[in-house]
């Protein structure tokens, strides 16, 4: 039994992870960086540890200051949250060394899923279908130029160690290859620490629906259903909401079926997302799998009635999923809108200042996760997520309407401050998206 | 990293770049528009001195006495102010520093090797002022202040600069690194912190003589918690 978490994390996330602890009676610790000393999370936890100054790397990233955080708080788990440690397989090997229960997959399970090259292959043994690409990494430009030509162009030449839509590079045609295929190994060195890379078609139109899994210790797995994240800016999704709308069972249900297989497959334990592109044809293919809780999980709770963070810590403490997949009964609609201090007028740069003003939604079915308060000042070391606005409703159109009341209830205002939520309050009314029509490239082409 | 005298003199040091000296004309000091803070990791000189003026305007503004003295610089980095007091004498407690657990004030490690992390809490590390720093002093502490209640003696703190448990000695049983009174040079070792079985040093950044040990042997720190006071001689022409 777990007692006492250590939230190795920041922000609304670090928050939302202490209040279902609270709701389990386990006893929170909070591990925050002095530009953090002031946070939602730091208040709310039962104990905190300065673990560092702002910049992540000697804080949120620094491994002996969170486990020693841990011990000398008598913590015997850590929650890494999302993003951070949260999918290192050595700080999980680390905890798992000092007796410390780390609440995500295990250690090994985590680094061959990391390795998107090795997760293509355990996911294709499994019956998964895969986007035509190099079998594992491509470590010579020629061999992979040659496989792109195999593959047909477009292609999209992808980090092994990626992820966060970071180290990707589109190429159109053959005379692009060389140069791309060269810049992404540098990108991929220098951000991920490793530059093996790999090459799949690139679909120009398609879709990113992801589907929640949950698995416990003792070889049951389920899926919570499909989200749509199609709604993206440079790979970061702005809009989530589950059901994919528009998408009809019999394309859905296979899609979750194959999701749980590879959960199975790859000894998953915990919560995970499988990623699928789906083409307009309805076909879909497998990308990645995410070992982590994602940002938007809240769609899935919503519609669910589950509470994901309890689901990974009884996981964690041995315990087995306490339903079926038959139990599971998702209903209605929620979405989620991501408000970042970001200028969509300045290509989404960070717009950090303080919050002179600040009031979120309320009302029926709204649930607002942020760590964000009056006068709260945005520190310019992390990333810019402020608040996560997510409603629920019977059906899609009543989840727009909901959606639109609740952004225009919040405020988010001070100097220097710019926040997403105008751009999505606009995205809301685009026709496309009302017919859930969306696709990957549709901001990108509402920008452009 | 705060710095408190015993006549009432708040000093935040913090690290910089190399830099030559810098004209200083705090009498007025303006407070810097949000957003500008120092919260951004910058480096640049004309930053530096922004927020130095604007950590000497709020530690001045909550004092609760007149400000007598600002003195602002950059080539050494650091931010003093001289408050009157009705005596003229060092208010209780005049050496005051409370455990970072204990009031989350910031004690950015002073000349780590890190400046750009350790430099932007600084404008936020300022104590609002002797009137609100002097409870958590020890008497110990002031019988010390007293002794040395010189304008030209500076309490300095030496913060932990990782997680850990200190040590006041190099094994159990054995003679402590530095006990009160004893007289410190630069970079010589005055505890340990161990993390993650590691023994990492923990060394007195400036000479002096070590004023109070506050952290009890074998006892969990965090990161930036007051582990020890110098009382550091500064020489005039250095301080004006």
């Amino acid at each position: 039994m777990i007692k006492k978490v250590l939230i190795a994390n920041r922000g609304e996330i670090a928050l939302r992870i202490a209040r279902s602890c609270r709701e389990l009676g386990i006893a929170t610790v909070a591990a925050y960086s002095t530009a953090d000393r002031d946070s939602a999370v730091v208040a709310f936890a039962d104990e905190s540890v300065q673990i560092g100054p702002g910049p992540s790397r000697e804080s949120y990233l620094n491994m002996p200051a969170v486990i020693e955080a841990a011990r000398i708080r008598g913590a015997d788990a850590i929650h890494p949250g999302y993003g951070f440690l949260s999918e290192n397989p050595d700080f999980a090997e680390i905890c798992a060394a000092e007796d410390l229960t780390f609440i995500g997959p295990p250690p090994d399970v985590m680094a061959r899923l990391g390795d998107k090259a090795v997760a293509r292959r355990i996911m294709a043994e499994a019956g998964l279908p895969l986007l035509p690409g190099s079998r594992g990494t491509a470590d010579q430009p020629e061999a992979a130029a040659v496989t792109a030509a195999e593959i047909g162009y477009p292609v999209i030449i992808k980090a092994a160690a990626g992820g966060g839509g970071r180290g990707m590079s589109v190429v159109h045609d053959p005379d692009g290859f060389d140069r791309a295929y060269r810049h992404t190994r540098a990108t991929a060195q220098a951000v991920f620490g490793d530059g093996r890379l790999y090459v799949e078609r690139y679909l120009a139109s398609a879709r990113h629906v992801e589907v929640q899994v949950l698995a416990d210790a003792h070889g049951t797995a389920v899926h919570l259903g499909a989200r749509d994240c199609s709604l993206q800016r440079r790979h970061q999704k702005l809009v989530e909401e589950t059901p994919a709308p528009g998408l009809p069972p019999e394309i859905v249900e296979p899609l979750c079926a194959a999701a749980v297989r590879g959960t199975l497959a790859s000894g998953y334990v915990g919560a995970g997302t499988f990623e699928f592109l789906v083409d307009p044809q309805g076909r879909y293919y497998f990308m990645e799998v995410n070992c982590r809780l994602q940002v938007e999980h809240p769609v899935t709770e919503m519609v669910t009635g589950l509470d994901l963070v309890a689901e990974q810590i009884r996981i964690a403490a041995g315990e087995p999923l306490g339903f079926t997949q038959a139990d599971v009964d998702a209903r209605g609609v929620s979405i989620e809108c991501r408000i970042n201090a970001e200028n969509p007028r300045r290509d989404f740069a960070p717009a950090p200042g303080t919050l002179t003003d600040f009031a979120v939604p309320a009302g029926p079915f709204v649930r607002v996760d942020t760590h964000a308060t009056p006068g709260y000042r945005i520190p310019a070391y992390y990333d810019s997520l402020l608040a996560k606005v997510v409603v629920w409703a019977p059906d899609r159109p009543r989840a727009l309407a909901r959606m639109r009341r609740a952004l225009d209830e919040l405020r988010a205002e001070g100097p220097g401050v710019v926040t997403t939520t105008e751009f999505l309050r606009g995205l809301l009314d685009h026709p496309r998206f009302v017919a859930a029509e969306h696709d990957t490239v549709l901001i990108e082409n509402l920008m452009s | 990293m705060t710095i408190t005298t015993a006549n009432g003199t708040s000093t935040t040091p913090a690290p910089a770049p190399t830099s030559p000296t810098a004209p200083a004309s705090p009498t007025a000091p303006r407070p810097a528009p949000a957003g500008q803070d120092g919260e951004h990791g910058q480096s640049g000189l004309g930053e530096v001195l922004a927020v130095l003026r604007l950590a000497a305007q709020e530690a001045g503004a909550g004092g609760a006495r007149p400000v007598s003295r600002v003195r602002v610089s950059a080539g050494d980095l650091a931010v003093e102010i001289d408050w009157t007091t009705p005596d003229g004498s060092a208010g209780p407690g005049g050496s005051a520093h409370a455990p970072a657990a204990a009031d989350r004030r910031d004690v950015s490690p002073h000349g780590a090797a890190r400046p750009s992390a350790a430099f932007p809490s600084a404008p936020a590390s300022l104590p609002a002022g002797p009137g609100t720093a002097g409870p958590t002093g020890s008497a110990g502490s002031a019988g010390s202040a007293a002794q040395n209640g010189s304008d030209d003696a500076l309490a300095f703190v030496v913060p932990a600069h990782t997680v850990g448990v200190f040590y006041h000695a190099p094994e159990p049983g054995a003679d402590p690194f530095v006990r009160a009174g004893d007289t410190v040079v630069p970079g010589q070792q005055v505890g340990i912190i161990e993390a993650m079985k590691l023994m990492i040093p923990v060394e007195a950044e400036r000479g002096g003589r070590v004023r109070e040990i506050l952290v009890a042997d074998a006892t969990p720190v965090e990161y930036g918690q007051p582990l020890l006071t110098l009382d550091v001689d500064v020489p005039h022409g250095d301080s004006r």
